[in-house]
């Protein structure tokens, strides 16, 4: 539905979007995650219109939107292609009622009165603003207020929607409810939907795909457990918040290629060639279990090619629903457990534990 | 304030605004239309060409724009390209000025009035002034006319006769050491140079100087709010007032018939009685 | 012995300071501006209205200034947009330059304009040829206002629109598909309140404009005189009316700043 290829943009001395490459399917819900100045905002900004590259292509529906034919360029106006966009800080007309707000863009295109009314009320209803109708965006809640933006870009019956971190400034309680609200939407509408957002697990929450955005460029793009257990590049994985090593591939003439990571050696998951070559493995932290056994003795476990090390707990930092624990095994390594398991292991800082993990767990990239 | 009565007030405001401004427009676009008479004026001519207008208005359809200021200024704003059809000078100079650019219509240019020099203080005479040696008395303070305008320059010449007829010891009129380099001792006590007439009878008249070097005409009919101290005759400068229509005036006739009533009886009484001096007629 | 408590006497000393200080400056203000209408004689003020002098100034007074704001809107939103929303080399020279009239001073404005428009200026020649002679005209005196007071409402405007947020604008650009239509209907409502104070800051500017006018277009009755000039020229000749002309210039500045506390400041964006 949307293609871009080799989008390139700069402002001046920044380069925003270094050939960025792309293809969003239709009706699909794509993520783009990363983190701030990666690009992602000045991306979409371009699908939409409101900002031209400097070079690349832009195809919406296999229409060129933006680019070049031989000598002429081409770049076809926001209004004009069939789009959505629900910006960060809402951007609502000030001076005007929500119903005003909704209908903008119906009166823009001389729709006749009826109509307007018509399909601003329910699209109001849709999105769960009745009540709300003559007011004015200084007196409403943030929640309202995207649920405004959003109302008015879906009354166009757009093709596609652009949001840009829409519930960044939202607490939540609010977020939770917009993000389900927002889910059941899009399961009635027929729209091709990209969501930027710097936070990941809203990204793998409400997406069919994710790309990852870094420096101006796109790093990694696919389905959400893909990527966690694969991350293509060092980026995405420090990103994803997955435990990041530089290591060594050894050649064992056994066979068995290990690899060393400081002063360790793990044998090697899966068949790898036998060139030594240094390489970035990655671990993911759920990957990761604590114990105070060196050894585990679970039936799942046995049989496998496991590693435990021996550690110390440097810091644990307690969430909501589970804990990030660091260790020092020799090098820093994360690991993730939920809060009841933290309670049942009695872990504290600075006491000894041991680590395990399998070694199909590492991936290298 | 609530919002709806902020708007009200601003409403009422542009509307006022506008209202009185489209008014004042409709009232301008008549008079615009109105044949129009432009006289420049030397500014001591003030009250007489004020009586002028009125006059002349009253027996042609006509409005005379008064542009009233120092001669010297009139006719730089002439020579600049200013819009005239009648100039009357305070001196034959600015006059002659005009004639040399040919702006003059047949370099016709007539003397309609004389006048005369004199020293005016406030009515009540604050520094008890009495004669022409006060002022070169000190602390004395003394307005004159810039020396370029008519008035300045008639003012110069008195003050350098003064001082060669009373102050010089070669003189026969020779008065007393006092009058001695009079001219730079008056000089000395001058506060501030106007740039025309008008602006110094004003000051001497709202008591910002001790005396002032005005028109005789000036003293002779604001007679109640000045007083004059005499220059002898024998000292005093007679001026000479020139009238003439511009060559290039767009109411030329209009200008011509306004000469004429200058120098009708009307014309000429007016000048009587707003203190200037009549021309001999032969 | 009681203690004298140090504390109070130095705060009692500050405030007596501030508030002697206060007092005065406001005095100062305050004295002239009464004197204006203390010196009026109730009896005689409503002849002055019929006055012929001070009829002529308030009307060529109230034309040029209407003029001249009118003027300033035309050619001053336009500008003030352009540089609000476009970065273009030499925007800081321009921008500096469309700002001088605010701190030149009125006289210089004057010969300025001499130099520039009189017949024997720059453009004089070509304007004689269009039989335009600028001194001494109306015109004169809307083209010295609008020199010394548009610079009020640009930089207003262009302060205006610069507030206006981009995103709303962008939102704006998505669903409406004519860019003018945008202007008028989202840009120029959240930019009113700010278009609509210099507005009549330049209107106040124009009417007591003095210096420039003086200059450039002169002092004639009922053509260039406006009413700080017929101010000036009466004093000599017939102070009551320049009272009274005076009186109604305090009051019209009065109901301006009035006006701006009534408006208020700019609340979230848009309404008044």
């Amino acid at each position: 539905m949307i293609e871009l290829k080799n989008v390139k943009k700069s402002f001046g001395e920044i380069d925003a979007l270094r050939g960025v490459t792309m293809h969003v399917e239709k009706h699909e819900l794509l993520s783009v995650v990363g983190p701030s100045g990666c690009g992602k905002t000045t991306m979409l900004n371009i699908i939409a219109g409101l900002c031209s590259p400097d070079d690349g292509e832009v195809f919406i529906n296999k229409v060129l939107v933006e680019g070049k034919i031989g000598r002429r360029r081409v770049h076809v106006k926001p209004s004009k292609r069939k789009m959505g966009y629900v910006f960060q800080n809402c951007a609502l007309f000030p001076h005007m009622k929500v119903r005003d707000n909704v209908s903008y863009g119906l009166k823009a295109m001389h729709v006749p009165k009826r109509e307007i009314a018509k399909r601003s009320s329910t699209i109001m209803e849709f999105v769960g603003l009745q009540g709300r109708v003559d007011s004015y965006p200084d007196e409403l809640s943030g929640g309202e207020k995207q649920r405004v933006a959003l109302a008015r870009s879906l009354v166009m019956n757009p093709e596609v929607l652009l949001l840009d971190e829409p519930m960044v400034a939202l607490d939540l309680k609010t977020r939770e409810s917009l993000r389900s609200d927002f889910r059941k939407l899009l399961e009635v509408l027929k729209v091709t939907v990209v969501y930027v957002t710097h936070d990941l697990a809203e990204a793998c929450a409400l997406s069919d795909r994710i790309a990852v955005m870094g420096g101006g460029r796109l790093e990694q793009i696919g389905h959400c457990d893909g990527i966690l257990e694969k991350p293509s590049s060092r980026f995405v994985a420090e990103f994803l918040g997955l435990n990041v090593y530089d290591g060594t591939i050894i050649h064992e003439p056994s066979g068995q290629n290990k690899i060393r990571i400081g002063d360790i050696e793990i044998a090697t998951p899966r068949l790898w060639s036998s060139e030594e070559r240094s390489v970035t493995v990655t671990l993911r932290p759920e990957d990761v279990i604590l114990s105070s056994e060196s050894e585990i003795n679970n039936q799942k476990w046995c049989g496998c090619n496991c590693h435990s090390l021996e550690g110390t707990i440097v810091e644990i930092v307690k969430l909501k629903s589970n804990a990030k624990i660091l260790v020092d095994a020799g090098f820093p390594i994360r690991s993730e457990l939920t809060l009841s398991s933290l309670k049942d292991l009695d872990l504290d800082e600075g006491k000894k534990v041991y680590v395990h993990f399998k070694a199909d767990s590492l991936n290298i990239c | 304030m609530p919002n709806t009565a902020r708007r009200l007030i601003l409403i009422a405001f542009l509307v006022a605004v506008i209202t009185i401004s489209l008014i004042a427009g409709y009232v301008y676009y008549l008079r615009a239309n109105r044949v129009q008479l432009r006289i420049f004026a030397a500014s001591s001519l003030a009250n007489l060409y004020r009586e002028y207008e009125m006059g002349f208005e009253r027996e042609h359809n006509v409005e005379i724009i008064l542009n009233l200021a120092s001669s010297n200024n009139l006719r730089e704003q002439v020579i600049d390209g200013q819009i005239c059809d009648v100039f009357a000078s305070a001196s034959i100079a600015d006059m002659d000025l005009l004639e040399h650019e040919g702006l003059i219509f047949q370099n016709r240019s007539r003397t309609f009035t004389h006048n005369y020099i004199a020293i005016a203080t406030p009515a009540d005479n604050p520094a008890k002034l009495q004669g022409l040696e006060d002022l070169v008395k000190k602390k004395v303070r003394i307005i004159l006319a810039d020396f370029k305008t008519p008035l300045g320059n008639y003012t110069s010449q008195v003050l350098s006769k003064i001082e060669s007829s009373w102050g010089d010891h070669d003189s026969q009129y020779y008065q007393n050491s006092a009058m001695e380099k009079y001219r730079s001792k008056v000089l000395a006590n001058v506060i501030a140079y106007e740039s025309n007439a008008q602006q110094v009878v004003t000051k001497v008249m709202n008591g910002l100087a001790d005396a002032g070097f005005v028109y005789l005409s000036d003293v002779a009919v604001k007679g109640l709010k000045l007083q004059a101290i005499a220059i002898p005759a024998e000292l005093n400068v007679k001026t000479s007032y020139q009238i003439a229509v511009l060559s290039n005036a767009p109411q030329f006739h209009l200008a011509l018939e306004f000469l004429d009533y200058v120098f009708s009886d009307e014309g000429k009484q007016l000048i009587r009685r707003w203190g200037f001096t009549e021309i001999e007629t032969h | 012995m009681k203690h004298i408590n140090t504390d109070h006497l130095s705060d009692w000393a500050l405030f007596v300071f501030l508030g002697g200080t206060c007092l005065v400056f406001i005095l100062f203000i305050t004295l002239p501006l009464l004197s204006v209408f203390l010196n009026l004689d109730p009896n005689k003020i409503l002849v002055q209205f019929r006055n012929p002098q001070i009829l002529s100034a308030l009307t060529v007074g109230l034309v040029t200034s209407f003029s001249a704001t009118l003027a300033s809107l035309a050619f001053g939103l336009p500008t003030a947009y352009l540089l609000a929303t476009r970065r273009f080399p030499g925007k800081p020279i321009i921008d500096t330059i469309l700002d001088i009239p605010i701190v030149l001073p009125p006289a210089v404005a004057g010969v300025a304009l001499l130099l520039a428009f009189a017949p024997r200026g720059i453009l004089g020649p070509m304007l004689r040829e269009l039989g335009i002679i600028l001194p001494g005209s109306t015109l004169a005196v809307i083209l010295a206002q609008l020199f010394v007071a548009s610079p009020f409402l640009l930089r207003s405007a262009k302060a205006s629109f610069e507030d206006v947020d981009r995103s709303v604008i962008e939102s704006a650009k998505i669903l409406n598909p004519s860019r003018l239509r945008v202007f008028f209907t989202v840009t120029m409502p959240l930019a009113a309140h700010g278009i609509m104070a210099g507005t009549i800051m330049t209107w106040a500017r124009s009417m007591g404009e003095f210096g420039a006018t003086l200059m450039f277009a002169g002092n004639l009755p009922g053509v260039t005189q406006t009413m700080p000039l017929a101010i000036y020229m009466l004093l000599a000749e017939d102070p009551l009316a320049s009272n009274v002309l005076s009186a109604i210039l305090v009051v019209v500045s009065f109901s301006v700043l009035a006006l701006f506390r009534v408006l208020g400041r700019k609340r979230y964006g848009a309404r008044l």
